[in-house]
C-alpha cells in the first residue's frame, strides 16, 4: 500500500522529470516553509519542495560554511550534482539565516533559474505584518508569471485552493488516524507519506492519499504504549525514522515545521493580506516566526499531556532557530514532569547507533517512570 | 539456585558478570575486544562462567548491554548501558543520585531515583573528546602507560592547558607542548583538565547532586576522578571495578525481568 510513496521519495528527481514531461509544466522549487504553494498551482506550474538528502557532502562544502545547517547544505549538494536540473525557478522563504544565505548562492551558481524570495516579516504589528505579506505575494505572483508564462486568474486560483485544501485535508485525517491509532502505520511509513507530497503533482498525489487514508482510517484500534511527540524542523534524513520503529518508539503526533505546524492552519484560502497572514502565522507556534503571541513551551506540555507522550526533540545540526529553543523547552518540560529528550543529527549521516542508544535509552527510562 | 549473567559488550571491552538470585556476584570477566565483538563477549561470559564454576545451561537468562548489544545475539533481551550502569551502581551505592559513566568511546550522566531508575540522561556526541579514547591517543603521544598518565599528572607542577577537546588536533598540541619544553606531568594533568571540563558540561545537564558516582573504565584513572572530585566540589563514590558496572546491571536486569 505504501510502496508508491516509498518509490516516490526515493526517485524523487526522476519522478519530477517523468511528471514535467507529461503535463507540461514548469516546475517550480520550493524551500520550505510558509510559501503558499497555491499560487504555483494557480499559475498551471507545479511546485517541487526540498527539504534536504542523506547524500554524502563534498561539493557543496566549497560554497558553503561548514557551520551551515545540514539541510542547506545537502540541499546545495543536490543541485550541484545536477538533481534540480528540472527546476524553472526557485523560491526562498526568509525563515532562517542558512535559508537566505543558501538563496544567495543560488542565485551566484545558477544565474540561468529565476530566484525568488519570500519575506517572512519579523515585526510585532499585525497590520504592518499583513501589508508586508500582500506585497511579498503580489511581487512573487508577477515573477511567476514571467517565468511560466501563464496569468493568474481568480478562476486558476479557485481552482488550487479547491485542490490544496482538499489535500491539507486528506493529510489532517491522516495525522487524525495516527493520533487515534498509532499502531495503523508505522514512523517511517507515515512519514514517507507525508514526505511523497513534495515531489509529485498535487492533483497526482490527492488521488493516491484517498485510498490509503481512507484503508488506514477503518483499521482496528490498538493501545500502544512508549509513546512520543517529536518535535523540530523536518524528520530528516528520512532513514532515521525507522529507528524508532526498531526500537518500539511510537510517534503519535508531532510538532514539526513540515507536519502539523504546516497542515494544522489548514491551506491558503485567499490571496488577500488576511489570508496569507493565517497562512503564515496562523498555525502552532514555530522556532523560525516571530509571533510573542504564541508559546511552543505551554503548546508543547499539552500536546504532551493530551497524547500522554514524552517529547523528542529532533534537532538538525547547526540549525539555529531549533537550537536557540531547545534548553528552555527542555527545562520547561522537565519541571512539569513530561520525559523529553533531544538529539543532534546530521542529514548526511550514514550511521544512527549514538542516536538509537539515545532513543532506546529514552524508551527504557518513560518506561520506568510511568 | 537461579543464575543470571550480564554481558557487556563495550567499544574497547567486553565485560561479563554472572549473579545468583540473591544479587552476589559470583565471578565477573574483562577482556579487550578484538575484530570480533560477539566473539569477545562469547568469550568474557565462557570466561565468568569458567570461574563461578557454572555452565550454560545453568544460567536463566542474559542481558546484554554495550555499544555493541546488539551483536551479542546470545542474550535474552538488550538494554542500554543508560539503565545497566544506573541498576548496577544502585545496588552497590544505594542512595547514589548522580552517575557519571566514562567508557572507551562515550561520557554518559544520569540522574537516578531510588532502585536505580533513571529519571534523566545526557550522553556525549558521536566524537571521542572527553572519553577513554582520548586519553588513550594522549597516553601514546606521551609514551605513557594509562596508569602512568594518571601518576604523571597527579604530579603535575605547573598549570597548563590544552586548547582543543578534539582528539586529532589535541594529540599534535601535545606533541607541540613537549617540543615547547613541557614536563610530561604537567601536559599530562593539562589532558585531564580537558577531559574533565568536558564530563563535567554534560553531568550539568542532568544537575549534579550530592551523592555522585562513577563507573566506566575511566573512573580507574585517579587523576580524573580528583580533577572531577574538585571541579564539582562532591567527593565520588567509586567502585572497586568500575569497569563491570554495567555488566553487573545488565545481570540484575536479567533477574528482575525473569
Ligand atoms: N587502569 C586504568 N587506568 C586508567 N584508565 C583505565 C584503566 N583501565 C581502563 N581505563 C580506561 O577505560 C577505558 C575503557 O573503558 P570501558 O568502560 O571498558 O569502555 P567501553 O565500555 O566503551 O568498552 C579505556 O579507554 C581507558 O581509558
Ligand atoms: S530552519 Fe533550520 S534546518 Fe531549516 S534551513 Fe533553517 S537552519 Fe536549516
Amino acid at each position: 500500500m505504501f510502496e508508491e510513496f516509498f518509490k516516490a521519495n526515493r526517485e524523487s528527481a526522476n519522478l519530477a522529470r517523468k511528471w514535467k514531461k507529461k503535463t507540461g509544466r514548469k516546475i517550480i522549487g520550493v524551500m520550505p516553509e510558509y510559501f503558499p504553494s497555491e499560487v504555483i498551482t494557480a499559475l498551471g506550474a507545479y511546485p517541487v519542495h526540498f527539504r534536504g538528502t542523506q547524500m554524502p557532502l563534498s561539493r557543496s562544502d566549497t560554497y558553503m560554511q561548514s557551520f551551515s545547517c545540514t539541510t542547506t547544505r545537502t540541499i546545495l549538494e543536490q543541485a550541484l550534482n545536477g538533481e534540480m536540473d528540472y527546476v524553472d525557478a526557485f523560491v526562498f522563504t526568509t525563515m532562517c539565516d542558512n535559508q537566505q544565505n543558501l538563496a544567495e548562492v543560488f542565485k551566484n551558481l545558477f544565474p540561468d533559474k529565476p530566484v525568488i524570495i519570500f519575506l517572512i516579516p519579523f515585526i510585532s504589528s499585525v497590520t504592518l505584518r499583513q501589508e508586508h505579506l500582500k506585497e511579498q505575494i503580489d511581487r512573487s505572483i508577477s515573477e511567476l508569471e514571467r517565468v511560466t508564462g501563464n496569468k493568474f486568474t481568480k478562476d486558476g486560483l479557485k481552482k488550487a485552493l479547491m485542490l490544496h485544501e482538499r489535500l491539507n485535508t486528506l493529510i489532517n485525517n491522516l495525522y487524525d488516524i495516527r493520533r487515534r491509532n498509532p499502531g495503523a502505520l508505522s514512523a517511517y511509513e507515515f512519514y514517507s507519506i507525508v514526505k511523497a507530497g513534495s515531489f509529485l503533482p498535487p492533483e497526482e498525489y490527492t488521488g493516491m492519499l484517498g485510498p490509503v487514508v481512507k484503508t488506514l482510517g477503518s483499521m482496528d484500534v490498538k493501545d500502544v504504549a512508549d509513546r512520543v511527540i517529536i518535535s523540530g524542523i523536518t524528520p530528516e534524513p528520512l532513514e532515521l525514522t525507522k529507528a524508532f520503529d526498531e526500537i518500539g518508539l511510537h510517534i503519535v503526533d508531532d510538532d514539526l515545521t513540515s507536519g502539523t505546524r504546516r497542515f494544522s492552519k489548514g491551506a491558503l484560502k485567499g490571496t488577500d493580506a488576511k489570508s496569507l497572514d493565517n497562512f503564515v502565522f496562523g498555525g502552532s507556534p514555530c522556532s523560525t516566526l516571530f509571533d510573542p503571541s504564541k508559546d511552543r513551551r505551554s503548546y508543547l506540555l499539552d500536546k504532551a499531556r493530551s497524547n500522554r507522550a514524552g517529547v523528542i526533540m529532533w534537532q538538525i545540526k547547526f540549525c539555529e532557530p531549533e537550537a536557540f529553543e531547545r534548553p528552555d523547552i527542555t527545562s520547561y518540560l522537565k519541571e512539569n514532569n513530561i520525559p523529553v529528550t533531544s538529539f543532534e543529527v546530521e542529514l548526511q549521516m550514514a550511521s544512527f547507533e549514538g542516536i538509537k542508544t539515545r532513543l532506546q535509552a529514552f524508551k527504557e527510562l518513560m518506561e520506568v517512570q510511568i | 539456585m537461579k543464575y543470571f549473567a550480564g554481558i557487556d559488550v563495550g567499544s574497547l571491552t567486553a565485560k561479563a558478570v554472572v549473579v545468583d538470585e540473591n544479587n552476589r556476584i559470583l565471578g565477573y570477566h574483562v577482556m579487550p575486544i578484538g575484530q570480533d565483538s560477539f566473539a569477545a563477549g562469547m568469550s568474557a561470559y565462557q570466561q565468568v562462567l569458567n570461574k563461578a564454576g557454572l555452565k550454560r545451561e545453568d544460567v536463566l537468562s542474559i542481558v546484554s548491554t554495550g555499544y555493541s548489544r546488539k551483536r551479542f545475539t546470545e542474550a535474552t533481551m538488550q538494554k542500554t548501558e543508560i539503565s545497566c550502569h544506573a541498576k548496577g551502581v544502585s545496588v552497590i551505592f544505594p542512595g547514589v543520585t548522580t552517575l557519571i559513566d566514562v567508557g572507551g568511546q562515550d561520557s554518559k550522566a544520569m540522574k537516578l531515583g531510588k532502585n536505580g531508575k533513571v529519571l534523566d540522561f545526557a550522553m556525549n556526541d558521536k566524537c571521542a573528546a572527553g572519553t577513554g579514547r582520548f586519553v588513550e591517543v594522549m597516553a601514546h603521544a606521551l609514551n605513557l602507560s594509562l596508569d602512568g598518565l594518571s601518576d604523571a599528572a597527579l604530579s603535575f607542577k605547573n598549570e597548563l592547558s590544552l586548547s582543543s577537546t578534539c582528539t586529532v588536533f589535541g594529540e599534535s598540541e601535545v606533541v607541540s607542548l613537549l617540543s615547547q619544553g613541557h614536563t610530561v606531568a604537567d601536559i599530562a594533568w593539562a589532558i585531564i583538565k580537558s577531559i574533565a571540563d568536558r564530563i563535567v558540561a554534560l553531568a550539568k545537564r542532568v544537575g549534579i547532586g550530592q551523592d555522585v558516582a562513577m563507573s566506566g573504565g575511566m573512573a580507574k584513572n585517579r587523576a580524573l576522578v580528583a580533577r572531577l572530585e574538585d571541579r564539582i566540589g562532591f567527593d565520588i563514590l567509586v567502585p572497586d571495578e568500575p569497569q563491570i558496572i554495567g555488566a553487573l546491571g545488565a545481570a540484575l536486569i536479567a533477574k528482575e525481568e525473569k
